[in-house]
């Protein structure tokens, strides 16, 4: 052998140091970079995510437990119609075909609700993780798995479903591992049943975490309590109820509202609990929003006389954080003789949520209730307290030791969490505070939504929803029979007279404590009314001259039910594709209130250039948000000058801290009912700016300031009004994000029809619109449309990821498909088929 | 066949039966038997190149990311991922070939470095 000479070794050398940077960086990555070894593998790498986007044309699975073999036939939106001859069986395919379409999905949620996302995606978690589990939700979850009746069809939902995801797990393999496992160097983690649980415990906090004591006390800080409590009533000014109260048309209940007054220090509370204890959740600081700019789920049903062809007919479009994948996930679940139903389902929820089978069809909207309190404790030690005083005497705290698990298993902080026998207890400014609230005292009860799905009219849909607890929603339902229906159903709290609901109440007495919960029949609900038609868009259920009973506070404006009756009202030959149409009909009530106001305004100064070039432009406008329309925009610029000039009070200056010196936030804008009775009251002295101390204002010199320095701003901003830069459609779009925000998978900006306070709000920047539409018509053969802003599949390289999002956009509707049997669905509708078969170990 | 066709061949052959090895191994383990192959190749050929394993591996994940392309929609991931990694998606796709490239060429360079020692 030659001895290996200087410049041999130096020959080698590069291909050293070459090998050893492409080993080092495959293994270990560099920087920011992870390990690229794994993830450029062209076989079971990143690019593997591309190779198994689509759904193999047939395809074959087994699944420990199942009963009996199982056909699915996907159709060609990428639904999965599962056949089955056991329910128990359809849950375990639904779980699989979950499963393998939104694994990713199904693991971040659950992990959302159970305060371990840091687990998954690391440190960036750990203020969500910590928010979860303070408000106990976690334990709450482990409290009802623990007293679970294992023998409940819900429960048996629950592990079927269980069992499905775990059998997709099981057999997962490199190459069909999620592109997010992939990025976050992960492997998905087993399905537990109690997963189920966390699911709808985040979705609980989402829909039903309210903080109208905080409002309240932050408002009172600044301008005095008369004026909170008038700013953020207890009812709604405008009564357009959900339960018909026989009006044919909104009724304005307007009251004075009283001036601002000096800060009460009275109300000391304010300045201990003005921050959000639940932080994320916490009215947005500084100049926010009003309360109805962005928000909105509407659903309606029509009794058979007011439609064209004699059907009932139903619609419902819940309005959520919109993501990719969606929240949604369309499957039809088919067992002969037992179960047929169609509809959405959220990854990690055993059945369909919202639907219809052959006989029914419902749908939800939030119904907004308080089902949250707060109460000021007494504890024996202010730094680490033990006992807290109730009726005289201590009381042990529950403490629970929380641990944060980081990516790599280690622990990355660590909580003392204390509990009463109200909730979890938390410091805030200095103050213990303890919550109460339904979420964690019932919960999701899955058995609802199972015999919900097998109803055969409405009475026996309403009867299966009785038991459900939370978060409370307003569940319309209409039958083939020609019923319709409607109830806000959930549990709510019945609070002792002396109890606000609304205000922090004193945690020292059991006097303070909630008594139990409305009964059933005290609920609003509504079945075949005279009228016809029933609808809910979030207003206050129930009118206060019917039932004066405390229900929430701070409501959000009618204007979309207002816009919903007024159609219902006018025609009584109603169609699907009416109903189509209404669900992004572009009127805005809110608008034909509130535009004739600036434009008599603008004659208070006949002289202004700017401001009469103003009035006339926005008097051009038809009060519509189309796509194509060039003034609405001037409208909402207008709107957003009016809040900041009228609630110019509510901006807290330097003064405004907390005891303990902290910087407190501000409450949001109070709601535009309340401007609406203002508007009714030029001299009051709301109308005044207080940053002009030289000139006490008046309401129309506020709202003509305003619609000048909105015209003044938009021109400068988008130019000429009839060059173009107005459209709608260039303002006002649509991103649907990535679940963890990813950029690269988000859509791509979409124009969307409507605007603030219309049917189809979609807000702006804040990616919140219409989840799920659907149309239902119930005539001797069930007919039925819908869309979402996705697609079925959570692969961003999918063409199943955002295939629905066009139509969506454009508010169009698919055909939903409802084969009776798995060789029903004609050949070119079909675009894969699995068959489960049963597997023991 | 003339001369130097068959020396082609000859020279050819064993590169091409490398690529094969390559996305076999690919296929079999995990990405870093690219480098195990060319150190193989390197060690064992007499007549080794070292740029000729760092073709072969850029020929092998070339041919693999086809195949992934007509499975699915491998263009539409790359600009994806590309917005994610803030670079175009084609250099994503560039750097993948590379890294094989240069797992394979450095393999294959310290294996004949190696083979000469011994």
């Amino acid at each position: 052998m030659p001895r290996p000479t200087l410049s041999r070794i130096l020959r080698a050398l590069p291909a050293l140091i070459g090998l050893t940077g492409a080993l080092w960086l495959g293994a270990k990555g560099a920087g920011p970079l992870p390990p690229m070894g794994p993830l450029l593998d062209p076989w079971r790498g990143l690019w593997a995510v591309a190779a198994t986007a689509e759904l193999p044309a047939r395809a074959d699975g087994r699944i420990p437990g199942l009963g009996d073999s199982v056909s699915i036939r996907y159709d060609d939106r990428g639904v999965p119609h599962i056949f089955a001859r056991r329910e128990t069986d359809a849950w375990r395919a639904l779980g699989f075909v979950v499963a393998r379409d939104r694994l990713f999905q199904l693991e971040l949620q659950a992990r959302a609700g159970a305060g371990t996302l840091t687990a998954l995606v690391g440190k960036a978690a750990l203020p969500l993780d910590r928010e979860t589990r303070q408000l106990g939700l976690p334990r709450a979850a482990e409290r009802r798995m623990a007293a679970v009746d294992t023998a409940s069809d819900g429960w048996q939902a629950v592990l079927a479903y269980s069992a499905g995801v775990n059998a997709w797990i099981d057999q997962l393999d490199q190459r069909h591992l999620p592109l997010e496992y992939r990025l976050l160097q992960k492997w998905p983690s087993r399905w537990r049943p109690i997963d189920c649980l966390h699911l709808f415990d985040r979705m609980g906090l989402t829909l039903s975490m309210s903080q109208d004591e905080l409002t309240q006390l932050a408002a009172s800080h600044l301008v005095g309590r008369a004026a909170a409590e008038a700013l953020y009533p207890i009812n709604a000014p405008i009564q357009e109820p959900i339960q018909p109260n026989g009006q044919t048309a909104p009724r304005f209940d307007n009251r004075k509202i009283p001036p601002p007054g000096p800060p009460d220090t009275s109300v000391d509370l304010a300045g201990r609990t003005g921050r959000s204890p639940i932080g994320p959740h916490a009215p947005p600081a500084g100049p926010a929003l009003s309360s109805d700019d962005g928000i909105g789920s509407n659903n309606w049903a029509i009794a058979p006389r007011r439609t064209r062809d004699g059907y009932a007919l139903l619609a419902g479009d819940p309005h959520l954080d919109l993501s990719l994948p969606s929240i949604w996930y369309e499957a039809h679940l088919v067992v002969p003789g037992r179960l047929d139903v169609y509809g959405v389902t959220i990854a990690g929820a055993p059945t369909i949520v919202l639907g219809f089978n052959r006989q029914v069809a419902w749908s939800f909207t939030n119904t907004e209730g308080d089902v949250v309190d707060y109460y000021l404790e007494q504890v024996d030690d202010e730094r680490h307290p033990t006992r807290y005083l109730l009726d005289g005497s201590w009381r042990p705290l529950q403490i629970r030791l929380e641990a944060y698990p980081g990516v790599h298993g280690d622990t990355i902080a660590l909580d003392t969490l204390r509990f009463t026998h109200r909730g979890g207890l938390r410091k805030i400014d200095g103050r213990w505070i303890s919550t109460r609230w339904t979420m964690l005292e019932t919960g999701f009860d899955g058995g609802a939504l199972v015999a919900a799905a097998r109803a055969g009219s409405v009475r026996q849909w309403l009867e299966a929803m009785s038991i459900w607890g939370a978060p409370a929603q307003n569940m319309i339902v209409a039958d083939r029979a020609g019923s319709i229906a409607i109830r806000s159903t959930g549990r709510f709290p019945l609070r002792p007279g002396k109890v606000a609901g609304n205000q922090l109440e004193d945690g020292t007495s059991s006097a303070s404590d909630w008594t139990g919960y409305w009964p059933l029949s005290a609920y609003p609900q509504a079945i075949d009314p005279a009228q016809g038609y029933l609808a809910s868009a979030n207003q206050q259920p129930i009118d206060p001259k019917v039932n004066p009973a405390y229900f929430g506070s701070n409501w959000a404006s009618p204007w979309r039910a207002e816009r919903i009756n007024q159609i219902l009202r006018a025609d009584s030959a109603m169609t699907p594709d009416k109903i189509r149409q209404m669900q992004t009909d572009p009127a805005s009530p809110r608008a034909d209130l509130l535009v004739p106001w600036f434009l008599n305004a603008a004659n208070v100064d006949p002289g202004d250039v700017q401001l009469q070039r103003a009035a006339r432009t926005l008097e051009q406008w038809d009060r519509r948000y189309t796509r194509d329309n060039h003034r609405a925009i001037l409208f909402e610029a207008a709107m957003r000058e009016l809040n900041a000039k009228l609630w110019d009070e509510l901006v807290p200056g330097s003064g405004f801290r907390a005891p303990d010196g902290t910087l407190m936030e501000p409450p949001p804008y109070p709601g535009l009912m309340v401007v609406a009775e203002l508007l009714q009251d030029p001299g009051n002295a709301w109308w005044d700016d207080r940053r002009t101390p030289d000139k006490i204002e008046t309401r129309d010199d506020i709202l003509a300031a305003s619609l000048r320095a909105a015209y003044v701003r938009t021109v400068a901003e988008y130019g000429d009004p009839d060059r173009g830069g107005w459209t709608w459609s260039t303002r006002w779009t649509m991103q649907v994000p990535h679940l963890l925000r990813l950029p690269g998978m988000a859509s791509p900006p979409v124009s969307v029809q409507g605007g603030p306070s219309t049917l189809s709000p979609s807000s702006r920047g804040v990616d919140f619109g219409a989840s799920w539409r659907m149309v239902v018509e119930l005539g001797p053969t069930v007919r039925a449309w819908g869309v979402y802003p996705g697609g079925q599949s959570g692969n961003p390289a999918s063409p199943r990821y955002l295939d629905h999002l066009q139509k969506w956009s454009l508010g169009e509707l698919d055909t939903l498909r409802l084969p009776a049997a798995a060789d029903s669905l004609p050949r070119d509708q079909t675009s894969a088929q699995l068959t489960l078969t049963p597997w023991s170990q | 066949m003339s001369s130097r066709n068959k020396l082609l061949l000859r020279s050819a052959l064993p590169v091409g039966l490398l690529t094969i090895g390559i996305m076999a191994t690919t296929l079999a383990l995990p990405w870093w038997s690219v480098a195990v192959a060319g150190l193989l190749y390197g060690w064992l050929i007499p007549a080794a190149r070292a740029w000729q394993a760092g073709a072969a591996g850029l020929v092998a994940w070339s041919v693999l990311l086809l195949v992934a392309a007509v499975e699915g929609p491998v263009g539409v991931l790359a600009g994806r991922l590309g917005v994610l990694f803030h670079v175009p998606g084609a250099v994503l796709l560039l750097v993948t070939v590379l890294f094989a490239a240069v797992l394979g060429w450095g393999g294959a360079g310290v294996g004949k470095a190696i083979s000469r020692k011994l």
